[in-house]
């Protein structure tokens, strides 16, 4: 019985203590550079202006950049996308490689 | 053609050290592959480097099951059901007849899933567009069925739904592999813990060999086939995931799983290089690293990959049944409790290396939530939630 409450006890903490890491330790907001220097799958905030949306069948593809940089920001397809170019939005995601260059899989825009 | 067989054999060794070491994933070589690829390419074409992947491909999934059975680590989450029921042969000192399940579904499986190719190729589109907006709620209806089986549905849905949220928790956070230190926990750390409790003792193995041609072999193959044809089109779905659907298609006794299990695992390998051709979609790392070598897989170029799939499956059936015995022997020279002592820091020294802290975190958390189903009388396999609410979720909103 003490191995199963022990084990109940830490498990229900330890969900707990899991669920709110990302609230209190949140993703800090990166450059472009410091973008493309990270491992894949890491997650990244990002604030940039738009600098060209292409679609395809199945995908948006946000050209995003800096003064130095630019990086692609792909978002798949669920719902019309009310972006235009020129746009200052932070998205939220993690890094993808695609053809060697480093993309972002965007889980979240705002405005 | 020498440079084909050299690849093949490269492959196959590459293969053999991945499938038996726990935490060292194929995709992480085939990804190792693909980043030292501009200098290979001075000495090769992408074809041969193709080839070396899928050879390691294949032969990584009849040789997984091994460390997985003997013991009780699951290299990832496509095997980590195979510990279960590969456990309780290993107690009845049957070991090596648990593995050779396994093969005989892996074997079975890829002979099945080349001599089928034809027809997946015209199937799998179609297939794909009529029920890629469903497989969320066809999930649901399946994990709904498999509580609703156990006798402690309660404490199963409890189960399901503590692992759901877990996984929900853990894949939310910000660290590399997730996926490892959540099922090393949850299925390898925590059996090995009740297994130093209880002070386990392996038995001495018994080289016995299953009967080849049973209806359970029939049933897990006929069944596997389905669901893994069906499944390597769902993101989201591995074949555990499909282990548990075919489950629910068919009664199977343990026998019967481990063959699916083992069925599943390589069919989902053969599959994925279907898939690529004909419906340009990767399922899995190795498959997307050959779709970024190769831009465009020709039928030509598909028919080589299996070529080499048979080939590997062939030779990696007798390598495998090979390092099954000579584990059989070793697993009951070792002390067992030093072994099992051993993996679980090896597991949290992989863990580390690849997931820093939070994944330790994680690995601590999943240990114990990992013992709550044995402690409380109901099947492990509820812990599969960890991933199942997760793909039901993305699937669904």
């Amino acid at each position: 019985m003490s191995l199963l409450k022990i084990s109940l006890t830490i498990s229900l903490i330890g969900i707990f203590i899991l669920l709110t890491i990302p609230y209190i330790f949140p993703v800090q907001t990166s450059t472009i550079q410091q973008i493309k220097s990270y491992p894949l799958e890491t997650k990244v905030k990002l604030i940039s202006k738009i600098s060209k949306i292409q679609e395809t069948p199945g995908l948006y593809i946000l050209t995003l950049k800096d003064s130095n940089n630019s990086i692609q920001a792909i978002i798949f397809k669920k719902e019309n996308l009310t972006l235009k170019e020129k746009q200052l939005i932070e998205i939220h995601g993690k890094t993808t490689s695609y053809k060697d260059q480093t993309q972002i899989q965007v889980s979240l825009i705002k405005k | 053609m020498i440079d084909i067989i050299l690849a093949i054999l490269l492959g196959l060794i590459a293969g053999t050290i991945t499938g038996l070491t726990p935490g060292l994933h194929l995709n992480t070589v085939s990804l190792f592959t693909f980043t030292f690829s501009p200098f290979l390419l001075t000495y090769t074409t992408p074809i041969i480097l193709a080839v070396f992947i899928i050879s390691m491909a294949i032969n990584h999934t009849f040789m997984n099951s091994i460390p997985a059975i003997f013991i009780g680590a699951p290299e990832s989450s496509d095997n980590a059901l195979t510990v279960l029921p590969g456990h309780k042969y290993l107690l009845k000192k049957k070991g090596f007849e648990a593995l050779t399940l396994t093969v005989i579904g892996s074997l079975f499986s890829l002979i099945i899933g080349i001599l089928l190719t034809p027809i997946i190729i015209k199937i799998l589109p179609i297939i794909y567009t009529t029920i890629k907006d469903y497989i969320g709620y066809l999930l649901l209806i399946t994990i709904s069925l498999l509580i609703l089986r156990d006798q402690k549905r309660l404490i199963a849905l409890i189960i399901f739904l503590l692992a759901g949220t877990y996984g929900l928790a853990t894949l939310n956070l910000n660290i590399q592999n997730p996926l490892f230190p959540m099922l090393s926990s949850l299925f390898g750390i925590s059996g090995l813990v009740l297994s130093l409790k209880n002070k386990t003792t392996i038995p001495k193995q018994i080289i016995t060999y299953p009967k080849i041609f049973t209806k359970q072999t029939f049933k897990a193959v006929f069944s596997g086939t389905l669901i893994g044809t069906f499944t390597t089109l769902m993101p989201g779905l591995g074949p555990a995931q499909a282990a548990i659907i075919a489950s629910q298609l068919t009664k199977l006794k343990d026998s019967g799983f481990l063959i699916l299990v083992g069925a599943l695992d390589t069919l989902a390998m053969v599959t994925s290089f279907i898939a690529i051709y004909s419906i340009d979609k990767a399922r899995n790392g190795a498959v997307i690293i050959i779709g970024k070598l190769i831009e465009t897989i020709t039928l030509q170029n598909l028919i080589l990959f299996l070529t080499v799939t048979l080939i590997t499956g062939i030779i990696a059936t007798f390598l495998t049944l090979k390092f099954a015995k000579f584990s059989s022997s070793l697993i009951t020279k070792i002390n067992y409790q030093k072994l099992g002592i051993s993996i679980i820091i090896l597991i949290t020294i992989m863990t580390f290396w690849l997931s820093s802290y939070q994944g330790l975190l994680v690995l601590t958390i999943g240990s114990f939530l990992g013992l709550l189903p044995p402690l409380l009388g109901t099947g492990k396999n509820h812990l599969m939630g960890c991933l199942i609410i997760p793909t039901i979720l993305y699937l669904i909103l």
